[in-house]
Parts: structure tokens; C-alpha cells; sequence
């Protein structure tokens, strides 16, 4: 079994996201949850607003893992950490990394790369406002 | 304050409209969250695959309504299955330690995110402050 390319250490930062009075609402509505009056945003944009802030899109993180979005990528799992909850209409900048992909055999689920990677939300000094380590499982049906 | 419910919590149906908006949301084009024929051709099932985060909003959720003035100090999801367009979902869960620290106490929490007839989605562990 060959090994996944080597993208530990790439480089996610750069972009900056702002929660928007209206996202919050589709977020809080669609998922069973109500909109906080203390102009705090639902904490699921800590996965939210990195993935659609960092450097790279989804389908371009995934292509540097020699993966391809349309082979069905799915969410393994999530570690959030909150400095200070995150606010609406409060711009906030991305800065993170790929950890690391490591590929694994399974009996059941056959050959998958797993991809970690990290991706921290900072206020406008620069302060800590929450930090997500993501994991995805990759398929690797073609190695199966 | 131990043993204190979270939840329910209950989505019925799920509905694939909402997964639409995600994707914008996420910007992610995966279409296991779009289009029932590319679940298909994966082998995964018959209808569109909710998205991870919105799953995970479910069960926050369960917890952010049941400990209102609480602040959440963070959290860890761990995926366990996909959640299909119609699927039934219940978000329950319960505080399961309190700490004191300075200034007040931290609560520990679980939550699982039950499929009707099928196993569970997902299970979140988080902290809130209070």
C-alpha cells in the first residue's frame, strides 16, 4: 500500500469571514435552534466560516490530497475550542494548516486517507477566538 | 445539576432544502449533499447525505436550549453514520460533571444523535462555562 502525498504543514490562512445577520438565521432555523439576542452567532460557525474562509476551496484542499470531491469525502469528526464566543456581523481572520493525511486499511471500509487539519478564527487585534481541528476520511476505492 | 436532561431535541423530517443552503453555506460542492444519483453511484445509499455540520448543530442545539446563559467552551463530534433526506433525528443527551472553578463551574456534557431504526449519527462531549 502506497502512501498519501506528503501536504503535512500546507499553509490555510489568509482569508477573513464575517457572520452576517442572515446566515445566522438559516443557520439557527435549519438546524432546530433559535437566534441568540445577545448578537452572539451559533457556535457551528466555527466549522462554518474557516472552511469557507481558508486559502484553498474544498474541492482544491481535497485535490492537493490527490483526492477528488466528487469521490464522497466525509466529516470524521471535529475538535472545537472557544476563547470567546463568536459574534455576528464581526469580522474574524483564518489562519491554519493541514496536520497531516495518513492512509489506513480497514476490513469493512477497505483503503481511506485520513486528512487533519486545523483552522483557528482571530478577532481584529489578532486575539484567539476559536481554534478547529477537523478530521475527514477520504475513500480510496481505487486501492481497495 | 448532574444527570440534568439535554434535549430532545427532534428533527422529523430531514429535509434536503436545508442542505442546499449548506452547501452555499460551506461552500462545498460534494454532491452526496445535492443530487440522490451521486449517493448512488458511491454505494451509500438512496437520498442526499446531510452535511457533518449541520448534524453537529443538531446536537448543539439540544445542549444550548437546555443551558441557557452557559457558555460554550468548546466541543468534540465524532461522526458514526449518515444522515439521509426523511431521516427522524432526536438530539438527547445529559450533563454528566460539573467542576468548580474560580468564578463558577464548568459543565460537562454528552449528547447523541439518535437515527429512528437506524444507529446512532453522531455523539458530542462539550464543555460550557457557567
Amino acid at each position: 500500500m502506497s502512501g498519501p502525498p506528503d501536504v503535512a504543514g500546507t499553509p490555510l490562512s489568509g482569508g477573513t469571514y464575517e457572520i452576517t445577520p442572515a446566515a445566522n438565521a438559516l443557520v439557527c432555523r435549519s438546524s432546530g435552534g433559535t437566534v441568540a439576542l445577545d448578537g452572539t452567532a451559533h457556535p457551528a460557525f466555527a466549522l462554518i466560516a474557516p472552511q469557507v474562509a481558508m486559502t484553498l476551496s474544498v474541492a482544491e484542499l481535497l485535490a492537493i490530497c490527490d483526492f477528488d470531491v466528487a469521490d464522497g469525502p466525509m466529516m470524521a469528526g471535529c475538535k472545537v475550542e472557544f476563547s470567546q464566543p463568536l459574534l455576528v456581523a464581526t469580522p474574524y481572520h483564518v489562519s491554519g494548516q493541514i496536520e497531516s493525511l495518513t492512509r489506513k486499511a480497514s476490513r469493512t471500509l477497505g483503503v481511506m486517507d485520513m486528512l487533519v487539519h486545523r483552522l483557528d478564527l482571530h478577532d481584529g487585534a489578532g486575539a484567539l477566538v476559536s481554534r478547529t481541528s477537523n478530521t475527514w476520511v477520504l475513500p480510496r476505492k481505487g486501492l481497495a | 445539576m448532574i444527570g440534568t436532561t439535554l434535549g430532545p431535541l427532534v428533527i422529523d423530517p430531514v429535509e434536503a432544502h436545508w442542505m442546499r443552503d449548506w452547501a452555499v453555506l460551506l461552500d462545498d460542492p460534494n454532491e452526496i449533499h445535492l443530487d440522490p444519483a451521486a449517493v448512488r453511484r458511491l454505494g451509500l445509499g438512496d437520498a442526499v447525505i446531510n452535511q457533518g455540520p449541520l448534524n453537529i448543530a443538531y446536537a448543539l442545539n439540544a445542549v444550548l436550549a437546555a443551558l441557557p446563559g452557559a457558555r460554550l467552551e468548546g466541543f468534540t463530534a465524532r461522526m458514526s453514520g449518515n444522515v439521509f433526506a426523511g431521516d427522524r433525528l432526536t438530539a438527547t443527551g445529559e450533563v454528566t460533571a460539573v467542576e468548580t472553578i474560580p468564578g463558577g463551574q464548568r459543565l460537562h456534557c454528552t449528547v447523541r444523535l439518535a437515527i429512528t431504526g437506524r444507529a446512532d449519527a453522531l455523539r458530542i462531549d462539550a464543555t460550557l462555562l457557567t
